[in-house]
């Protein structure tokens, strides 16, 4: 690369969506850096005004495919938190077990199939050779405990069917719970071989930027069901006031809103949560980052996915235990009496801190709406690291440059269908 | 060794679940390696040039001018074209901001950045598309069935039956007798009465059939006591709103 360079990544693969590059280097220096999301608008905030309740959570998790269970959850959250209904133990215990599947799923796929080929010189997984196909195999067989999880007790891997405001329709039976613990079983060891796995490579990489750590706060490493959110500036806010602190920001190059929390940029996901909740880990996975040669809490970008490999261990341990105790029992349907509230959700998504509000009118229709995405929250931290990244490129080729920007951004995971569900126009 | 075919993947506006769906092939799909060569897949594969494709795989929906022109180029280089899952196939969700009113949809094209069409329509509404792989998310063992047949050279024909006939073999008690209004009865089969089975009703996700009784199920659902907007928001959850005639759109 030259000192001056103008330089434009189009369509970047191996995310989730449509999303480009453009960056401007000027004497050694990052003039301009543009991470700009090319996906269309798709208008879910205005899609789901005028729609009955019940209907949202299962509208809402076609925001995304890779993390339907959360945007699901986060809108029963929200909607439970407005008509003020508390769900029964075991219908909490059936969402948890959700959200470990899908940390599970979503983390093995980005991981193996999207992050891995970047520290084996592969193009992509479709690339890898005899030597490499037993990696597949390790991500394939971790993605599967994962979905079976999903698939016990939301019917299939991605947009579970059977979750209701404050109930389940059809809970698992003893069958299909003993089934989803012997296959989670059979991960354990896998688990821990990917931490060592992407520990090797988190070695390797010594890039840092200081920045502020945002997650949900409350007990065992929480990752829904939480009252309140922390930064590493020392705030903890209410999860009704999290707007007060976090403001969004639309930049005219991109059809993703950027965000700031108390006027900074800051970091959501794995590297977040292990950064600020790591004494609550499941002890297994606490040991597991103890042998680890790289710390965290770390600055680098690029620990990303240690991080993520860290969760994988905890919730595969956490599922166990909640599962073992999980009832099969079903429960009777509950009734729900509308009324004309408003409430929010705030939940954990793989990719970080995921917010839903809504407001219903007396008969139980939504009148407005608001979501929050993690990957909205990141875009300004993945400006802010390429800015000081991109000069300690300039002796490597163009290429090789470009594809350790590509790493960079892809160790954020980001999600791009899911930044763009929004376009909110201000009515007058 | 027999020779592969040449596939690739595409999405327009989605939420991609539908690619995701290919990983819950699990070991099946590296068996479908040996018979197709994904040549292009940007969820999971680097950049490539531009290739004659014997099959392309398209998700999502076209929500704009960059949609639409990169559907037709797709096309334009795929012997056959296979919609992939409901965005693809009837529109599904991203389809409710068709139905908003007139002045909202207006307001919501100024503010897009990229700009948007005046509907967010499904591929047949610009190409010729050869096969469908209906549901949302996808189904994988259609996805499967559809690449044998094409690689047998056999375009796969649309199985003309709701929902119902699929439940009925699971032997599921109708969720119509516990109150429950479900799409059921007017919805394609194909998905072995998932939701259903789970006790959850149907929404219509596969899309309608030609000669559903809508009329009858509307006039149960209000039997039941299901409130008429609520009747309304069903029947629009992932289709066309049977009862309002509108004119198509190129």
């Amino acid at each position: 690369m030259h000192q001056d360079e103008d330089f434009s990544i189009e369509n970047i693969t191996k995310i989730e969506g449509h999303a480009s590059l453009d960056l401007k280097v000027r004497s050694g220096k990052v003039e301009s850096c543009e991470f700009r999301v090319t996906e269309s608008h798709r208008f879910f905030e205005d899609m789901v005004n005028g729609r009955h309740f019940s209907q949202i959570p299962l509208i809402v998790s076609r925001i995304c495919g890779l993390c339907s269970s959360s945007h699901l959850t986060t809108a029963l959250e929200a909607v439970e938190n407005a008509l003020e209904i508390e769900p029964s133990e075991r219908t909490m215990d059936i969402r948890q077990l959700s959200i470990f599947g899908e940390f599970i799923k979503s983390h093995a796929l980005h991981l193996y199939m999207l992050a891995l080929p970047d520290y084996l010189g592969k193009e992509s997984v479709l690339k890898f050779g005899e030597k490499e196909h037993h990696f597949i195999h390790d991500g394939l067989d971790l993605k599967k405990a994962g979905t079976d999880v999903l698939t016990a007790l939301g019917g299939r891997p991605h947009h579970s069917v059977n979750h209701r405001v404050g109930q389940v329709t059809k809970g698992p039976n003893q069958e299909k719970i003993d089934e989803m613990i012997k296959g989670l079983e059979s991960v354990r060891e896998i688990a821990l071989k990917t931490v060592r796995l992407f520990d090797s490579f988190a070695a390797k990489n010594t890039f840092e930027r200081k920045t502020n750590f945002v997650a949900l706060s409350g007990k065992n490493y929480p990752l829904i069901n939480g009252q309140a959110v922390h930064c590493s500036d020392g705030t903890f806010v209410k999860n009704y006031a999290l707007m007060q602190h976090m403001k969004e920001v639309v930049v005219p190059y991109s059809t993703a809103k950027n965000a700031v929390f108390n006027g900074k940029d800051f970091v959501v996901g794995a590297l977040a949560r292990t950064a600020l909740n790591k004494s609550q880990l499941h002890p297994v996975a606490k040991k597991a980052l103890n042998e680890c040669s790289t710390k965290l809490p770390n600055n680098s970008p690029f620990s990303m996915n240690l991080a993520q490999a860290i969760e994988v261990v905890h919730c595969v341990e956490s599922a166990i235990d909640i599962a073992k105790d999980l009832s099969p029992k079903n429960e009777p349907a509950l009734e729900i009496k509308p009324k004309a509230c408003s409430g929010v959700g705030v939940t954990e998504a793989p990719r970080g801190l995921l917010y839903h509000s809504y407001s219903l009118d007396e008969k139980g229709f939504i009148t407005d709406s608001n979501m929050v995405i993690p990957t909205q929250q990141n875009i300004r931290s993945i400006e802010l690291d390429l800015h000081k990244f991109v000069p300690t490129l300039l002796k490597k080729p163009k290429e090789k440059a470009a594809l350790e920007m590509e790493k960079l951004i892809r160790s954020y995971d980001p999600c791009i269908s899911c930044s763009v569900h929004f376009l909110k126009v201000n009515w007058l | 060794m027999p020779k592969k075919i040449k596939a690739g993947f595409y999405s327009l506006s989605c939420c991609e679940g539908c690619e995701i769906v290919m990983f819950d092939l699990e070991e099946k799909f590296l068996k479908v390696l040996n018979f197709v060569e994904i040549v292009e897949a940007r969820l999971f594969d680097g950049k490539h040039p531009k290739e004659k494709l014997d099959i392309a795989i398209v998700e999502g929906c076209v929500e704009s001018d960059v949609d639409k022109k990169h559907l037709l180029e797709i096309r334009a280089r795929s012997k056959y074209l296979v919609a992939f899952g409901a965005c693809a196939t009837i529109v599904g969700i991203p389809g409710i901001r068709n139905a908003l009113p007139l002045e909202m949809q207006k307001k919501l094209k100024r503010k897009a950045i990229i700009p948007v069409k005046e509907k967010a329509l499904p591929l047949s509404a610009f190409v010729k598309v050869d096969a469908l792989l209906q549901g949302c998310p996808a189904f994988t063992h259609e996805i499967i069935d559809v690449l044998v047949k094409i690689y047998h050279g056999i375009v796969p024909s649309l199985e003309e039956v709701p929902v119902c006939n699929e439940c009925k073999e699971r032997e599921n008690p109708c969720l119509l007798f516990e109150g429950v209004p479900c799409l059921g009865p007017v919805t394609y089969a194909g998905c072995k009465a998932l939701c259903p089975s789970e006790k959850a009703q149907c929404i219509g996700c596969r899309g309608f059939t030609k000669d559903g009784n809508f009329e009858a199920l509307r006039e149960k659902f209000q039997e039941m006591g299901t409130p008429k907007k609520e009747i309304q928001n069903l029947f629009t959850y992932f289709n066309k709103d049977p009862f309002t005639k509108e004119e198509g759109e190129k």
